[in-house]
């Protein structure tokens, strides 16, 4: 019973912060900038508002846009299920999976390409063709990074596997990790659309690539398009941090040690929340066809790590 | 165990291909006997069989017998399973073409060849059966025979599967010398000099992969699977590639004992090779059936990756692990078996209902189809490998295996296994976004041209076939107890031993890889938990959020729906352009541009993009270079002089007197 009780209430933390971390970054960017930037509970209000308001289908759109959203919003909420967050004890700890994982990610991308194809708009099929391709193409370094951790670890759960890391304790992390780390990185900036891959805050046509899927979206199904992207996020910044950061993840079940576990969670998603936004304001999109480039570098870097380690 | 009764209520069996001249009964009656013999092969599988029946021929030396045992037994239940399905969907399907009853004829013979080649139990009977399946699928292919197109692929298939069947006899022979008998029992355990099992080895593998389509002898599949009758290729791609790979479990399992771990290496390999190759062409493809067809040989890949792993695991004597690799290998035969049916007949209803398979001239099909459409989606999800879906759970148990083989204590297996991972995971996901492109170029968006319009629901013989099919894509996903349990049973024939208790955990909820803590998954979980998370969001959305829904024209920058073409969607070759651009190392891209009518002022442009197989290309260049060298040779010998031929014949002359006059 307590299990599930820290199950459910990881699970809530995970989705409850992800707006939070989104107009985090948003913010920092803008300080960065110069400018003032929202309050940090804007991603809230916005995504209040976008389920208060009505949602607008295409004429030409079939079953998969009234679908497409609730399925790419489970699939997140799937993965959130099962990624210990401060606890080993998840709500579906017994079928925590990490390669399941990297399927259940995809099982969204693959809905909400279908959603971008299905209002024959010119612009959902831009961006489906080129999100599955950078999808494709950060797949396979993002399994080299899975084997690295499943073959150190002797498992492929990922309770086990982050149980395991912070047992070793961050004094012990391998130097193969730095490695594994950067690459974990591209593949996660790859997979959640943000700069140098895709830039979140623009709707320029040429350029874009998640917003162009969901263009058509509006009212409750824009909303969970939204709140699924948020989540994402916030999923693969609690894998890179809980692997490469290992600090605050206890065995203990105890309130306060609970209590102290959330607070240095938090902090540990602020920080690695920072380099992204430094990454975004370093850096300028880039062209298409140069993404290619950048994920053959993770590849490398996640093979470097894997035979070194 | 022989057996001496002669089991003649199994001539059943013929009954549907001696009704043929009655097309729509006679495929009815198929379906029948197959959901018969499907149900019989699963009990018999459930109660341990093995055993052999002979009829004896008047030809001295010439038996024929039959084996029935667990693994023969799964594959007829294979082929059973899928002509079930394809039997009835062929009940309306046949109103497609003039001359049904040669079709059903076919049909019914070519799903007969199957079973007997699976059942064979000695050389002259496997081959015999082998050429009749061989030279009916060939029949098939050619159905349609006034297009060009589908005598050229006829051409190469008959062509390569000869070229395998050489090297099928040539393994046999070893077999013989070395044996001296012809009966596959006798193969069991004779024991061959270590080159010797290498060369049978071989070309066994050269012989079987042919047919199976792997790297690189597949160029002709993609031909000639797709241009033969929809329901013929459901069959050709999910069970005739299949009985290459039950020979192959024969032989590497029954057949060569103590196999160097180099075997199961060199399998791994090209399986890999062939994985990657495949979905890389199924990728840029926009034929439909043809993109299926190169995904069959990405699956052929993946089913030999788990072959080779058991191999490997099989050498090196870790029996759990082989254990494991043997159920995936089993497993996504089975998976794929379903789901590729499954997508062959849905691809053939679009085929019946627009008369194309080119995805640039359809679209929008859910509106006109939608019950199709959801049963191709089943299919795609089961074939794409998204959880909790069948193809799924094979896998992850062959992501498994490959990660026990990282385990191993040899350095370079162990190095690249997770190689090897990486190269399936990118096979998944360009499958992921070969199928994303199949569904929404065929069934989303609007119709590209008036062929769509004509498209009406597929009716219930058609729906039902596939309905089957789509059930078990989610049963065998959702319930993974199910066929683990049935392959465990062929597992303890071929292996004696079995790994049910080790792999199967909590009364089947959990499937888990031989160690509670390695790895767990549990798809029917997964299921329920994604039920009521969508259950709690819709409640929750529907108490706060707003609930209306309105119908308007799609944004196309403020052009209206009257200047608005539907050009203007994202066409087959568009989508796959990125990586064909990305990866043009692979492909060998012919494209063109021409110009017609007024030169200057609008003139009409035609496009034409072809992308060449690089190993078809090579076979036909190397082909063509063997030709001119053999005509070479000829033109000497017969260079059509007239002094020639004349100075052959006094020479002859002389020759003979010689020989007299000494």
């Amino acid at each position: 019973m307590e299990n599930i009780v820290i199950g459910l209430l990881q699970f809530v933390i995970l989705v409850a912060i992800s707006p939070f971390i989104k107009t985090f970054i948003h913010k920092i960017k803008c300080i960065l900038r110069g400018q003032k930037g929202p309050p940090l509970t804007q991603a809230y209000k916005d995504i209040y508002r976008l389920f208060k308001k009505e949602t607008v289908i295409s004429k030409d759109a079939s079953f998969i846009s009234r679908m497409a959203p609730y399925v790419v919003f489970v699939s997140t909420l799937w993965a959130a299920t099962f990624l210990p967050v401060i606890n080993k004890y998840t709500l579906l700890n017994f079928t925590g999976d990490i390669i399941a994982l990297a399927y259940i990610l995809a099982l969204g991308v693959f809905f909400i390409a279908l959603y971008g194809m299905d209002q024959a708009s010119a612009f959902g099929g831009l961006g489906s063709s080129r999100e599955i391709t950078i999808a494709g193409l950060s797949e396979a370094s993002f399994m080299l990074i899975i084997f690295t951790f499943a073959l150190q670890t002797g498992s492929t759960n990922i309770g086990e596997i982050f149980e395991k890391v912070h047992q070793f304790g961050i004094s012990h992390v391998p130097v193969s990790v730095a490695f594994a780390l950067i690459s974990l990185f591209i593949v996660s900036l790859a997979e959640n659309a943000r700069i140098p891959f895709d830039n979140p805050e623009t709707h320029l046509e040429l350029t874009m690539v998640h917003e162009a899927m969901i263009l058509e979206a509006s009212g409750r199904h824009l909303a969970l398009f939204e709140l699924s992207s948020y989540i994402k996020l916030t999923i693969f910044l609690t894998l890179v941090s809980n692997l490469f950061f290992p600090v605050g993840f206890y065995k203990d079940t105890s309130i306060l040690f609970i209590i102290l576990g959330v607070v240095v969670y938090i902090l540990k998603m602020l920080l690695f929340a920072v380099p992204v936004t430094l990454i975004e304001m370093g850096m300028a999109k880039f062209r298409f066809f140069r993404v290619p480039e950048i994920l053959i570098l993770a590849f490398i870097l996640s093979l470097i790590s894997l035979i070194i380690s | 165990m022989e057996i001496s009764e002669k089991p003649f209520y199994l001539l059943i069996l013929i009954l549907p291909l001696i009704l043929s001249s009655i097309p729509r009964f006679s495929l009815i009656l198929q379906s029948l006997i197959s959901l018969t013999l499907l149900i019989i092969s699963i009990n018999l599988i459930l109660s341990n069989t093995d055993f052999i029946i002979s009829f004896k021929s008047i030809i001295p030396f010439l038996t024929f017998s039959y084996k029935v045992d667990n693994l023969s037994l799964f594959f007829v239940g294979l082929v059973s399973l899928l002509s079930f399905a394809s039997s009835i969907y062929s009940v309306s399907y046949i109103k497609e073409f003039e001359n049904q009853k040669v079709l059903t004829f076919l049909y019914n013979l070519f799903i007969l060849s199957m079973v007997m080649v699976i059942l064979s139990a000695n050389v002259p009977t496997f081959l015999i059966w082998w050429e009749i399946m061989s030279v009916v699928s060939f029949l098939l292919v050619i159905f349609d025979y006034k297009k060009q197109e589908n005598l050229n692929a006829g051409i190469s298939y008959i062509f390569m599967t000869h070229f395998g069947t050489t090297f099928i006899i040539m393994s046999f022979i070893l077999l013989y010398i070395y044996s001296g008998s012809l009966e596959f029992k006798d193969f069991v355990n004779v024991s061959l000099p270590e080159d010797v099992k290498f060369l049978v080895f071989l070309t066994s593998l050269i012989g079987f992969g042919t047919k199976a389509g792997i790297f690189p002898l597949h160029f002709w599949l993609p031909k000639a699977h797709p241009v033969a009758p929809s329901n013929v290729s459901a069959l050709m791609s999910g069970v005739m590639i299949k009985t290459a790979i039950y020979m192959l479990i024969r032989f590497y399992f029954e057949f060569l004992k103590d196999i160097p771990i180099t075997f199961g290496y060199i399998v791994l390999f090209v399986g890999a090779l062939s994985a990657i190759y495949g979905i890389l062409y199924a990728y840029v493809q926009t034929d439909i059936k043809k993109m299926l067809a190169y995904s069959s040989m990405e699956n052929i890949g993946i089913i030999l990756i788990a072959v080779g792993l058991a191999m490997i695991f099989k050498s090196s004597h870790v029996w759990i692990l082989m254990g494991i690799s043997f159920i995936a290998v089993l497993y996504h035969t089975l998976n794929h078996t379903v789901f590729k049916g499954l997508l062959f007949l849905g691809a053939g209803s679009v085929l019946f209902k627009t008369h194309t398979k080119n995805m640039e001239e359809l679209g929008g099909l859910n509106k006109f189809m939608p019950k199709t459409g959801i049963l191709f989606l089943i299919g795609i999800l089961g074939i794409t490998a998204l959880p909790p879906f069948n193809g799924f759970v094979s896998e992850w148990l062959i992501y498994q295996s490959l990660l026990f083989g990282s385990k191993l204590n040899y350095e370079f297996i162990s190095f690249t296994m997770p190689l090897f991972a990486s190269v399936l995971a990118l096979t998944g996901a360009f499958a992921l976004g070969s199928f994303a492109k199949l569904y929404g170029t065929v069934f989303l968006g609007t119709g590209r041209t008036d062929k769509v319009k004509k498209a009406s629901e597929s009716d219930g013989f058609m729906l039902t076939g596939m309905g089957f099919l789509a059930f078990m894509v989610v049963i065998l996903g959702l319930i993974p107890v199910l066929p683990v349990y049935v392959i465990d049973e062929v597992l303890k024939q071929i292996a004696s031993f079995s790994i049910y208790n080790y792999i199967i955990y909590k009364n089947g909820l959990l499937l888990i890889s031989t160690d509670y803590d390695f790895g767990r998954i549990s798809t029917s979980i997964l299921a329920i938990a994604g039920i009521v998370i969508f259950a709690i969001t819709y409640f929750l959305i529907r108490k706060i959020g707003n609930g209306n829904v309105r119908e308007y024209e799609t944004w196309a920058c403020g052009l209206g729906e009257s200047n608005l073409t539907v050009k203007a969607q994202y066409s087959a070759s568009g989508f796959s352009q990125p990586i064909r651009r990305i990866l043009s190392f692979v492909y060998k891209v012919k494209e063109s541009l021409s110009f017609s009518g007024k030169k200057y002022f609008l003139p009409k442009k035609t496009y034409k993009l072809e992308i060449i197989d690089r190993i078809e290309d090579l076979a036909l260049s190397l082909t063509d270079m063997f030709i001119k060298i053999v005509l070479k040779v000829r033109y000497f010998i017969q260079p059509g002089i007239i002094h020639v031929y004349i100075a052959y014949i006094i020479l002859t002359l002389v020759a003979f007197i010689l020989y007299v006059v000494r």
